[in-house]
């Protein structure tokens, strides 16, 4: 009996929960997606206000030293928030899977034995158990990127005009008025050369790229670890348990 | 410590073919369940401590082994081996693997000789064997022996049967053991 013939067997055995699965990753892929595009869309931002600034000559730039101070710290602030944002994610899929691979593991407690008896290594189990996830996680995720790839070349702008809002909004909540107004002005009396496109703080994410949105392979290679990892400890655990309750 | 692993296990492998050979069936007395089903898990720890887990063929009407989303085909080539099937009777070969039953779909008959003829397909030296279930009649169990017996023969497996009923200890008296032999760990 092949590996994989037993891997598609339970695949189609256990669809609910499997189904159940794919729910999760489409909504983690999803989720990080977002987060790093955003991410990505904030260090471009900072990146062409610093571009920017190289257009001022050197005394404007110390005159307005708190306002550039502020709309860096916020650049920093939001990117820094979107990148825990993202490490937060794959440590809650590593956290769901661990828990739910060992309510699994209840649930398939007659298989995992009837594996342990015809005399399967608890690697052979577990190798098999990992690898009906990853057909899951790999059928999720490319669920999520054809649909990006194929209709998502809106999603892109969109994404840019909500991440340039949520920096406005970071902006305007961190600065006080009357001295931002102030070291605008001077900042913009004292600009060398004229630039294109609008608003000097908040330059706009750039062109769009060819995939509307970033991070797919950092997505997929850590969704994978993450997944990986909960359920890999979740198992070993398991499986150290039922081969104990078969021959203490 | 490869080497003396494997030395372990043939000294072990020896032992227990001195008590169980020649390839036949064997029936060990146990006056009680509960006696039954300490014979039973001491001598499957006896193969695992000494590394020969991979000679022993289990067959129970409890733990039966059975994976439940494979067919009866697949669940008896579950190690991978697709040794002689010919040693399997036309009538189990006709029934449950031409048409490629789910293995949910057996008896509790037919899953005993499912696990019985795993063993003996996937080449085990030893089966052991779990007393017949309760609801088994006195006609099953002889065709179960029966078959059995002609198919271990065949194969060069012992199958070790732990059992209540004491007809059967009389029946083979040349093969039977009123106290169970102690599988003694070759590593001590």
């Amino acid at each position: 009996m092949r590996f994989l013939d037993r891997a598609l067997g339970a695949l189609r055995f256990h669809r609910r929960a499997y189904l159940g699965e794919l729910f999760g990753i489409l909504v983690f892929t999803c989720t990080s997606l977002f987060l790093l595009t955003c991410q990505n869309n904030i260090t471009v931002m900072r990146q062409g206000f610093l571009s920017r600034l190289d257009q001022f000559d050197h005394s404007a730039v110390t005159q307005a030293a708190s306002l550039i101070r502020t709309v860096k710290h916020t650049y920093a602030t939001l990117a820094q928030s979107y990148q825990w944002g993202w490490w937060g994610l794959l440590v809650a899929l590593a956290g769901i899977s661990f828990a739910l691979t060992l309510w699994a593991g209840r649930q398939r407690q007659g298989e995992t034995t009837a594996y342990l008896l015809v005399g399967k290594s608890p690697w052979d189990i577990a190798a098999q158990y990992l690898l009906e996830s990853l057909i899951v996680y790999a059928a999720g995720f490319t669920l999520v990127w054809l649909s990006v790839t194929l209709i998502g070349t809106s999603l892109g702008s969109q994404l840019s005009q909500f991440t340039n809002t949520a920096f406005t909004r970071t902006l305007t909540a961190a600065l006080s008025g009357t001295t931002a107004a102030q070291d605008l002005e001077a900042l913009m009396h004292a600009h060398l050369t004229s630039f294109s496109g609008p608003g000097l703080l908040a330059p706009g994410a750039g062109p769009q790229p060819q995939v509307p949105l970033n991070g797919g392979l950092r997505t997929l290679l850590a969704g994978a670890l993450a997944l990986l990892g909960g359920q890999g400890a979740a198992l070993c655990l398991t499986l150290l348990l039922a081969r104990r309750r078969l021959h203490p | 410590m490869p080497l003396f692993q494997s030395n372990t296990t043939k000294t072990f492998q020896a032992q227990v073919r001195q008590l169980f050979t020649p390839a036949d069936l064997y029936f060990i007395y146990c006056a009680n369940l509960s006696a039954l089903e300490t014979c039973y898990r001491q001598y499957i720890q006896a193969f695992m401590a000494n590394g020969a887990r991979k000679s022993l063929g289990l067959i129970t009407p409890t733990d039966t082994g059975v994976v439940p989303y494979l067919s009866v085909r697949n669940n008896l080539l579950i190690n991978g081996r697709t040794k002689d099937l010919a040693l399997i009777p036309d009538a189990f070969r006709r029934d449950l693997l031409q048409a490629d039953v789910p293995a949910t779909a057996l008896t509790v008959t037919q899953t005993l000789y499912l696990q019985l003829f795993r063993g003996v397909v996937a080449g085990r030296e030893f089966l052991l064997m779990h007393d017949f279930p309760a609801r088994m009649t006195l006609q099953e169990r002889r065709d179960f022996l029966n078959v059995a017996a002609t198919s271990v023969r065949a194969r060069g497996t012992s199958l070790i049967l732990l059992t209540q009923d004491e007809n059967l200890i009389t029946a083979h008296p040349a093969t039977s053991w009123t106290t169970a032999p102690q599988l003694s760990d070759a590593t001590a």
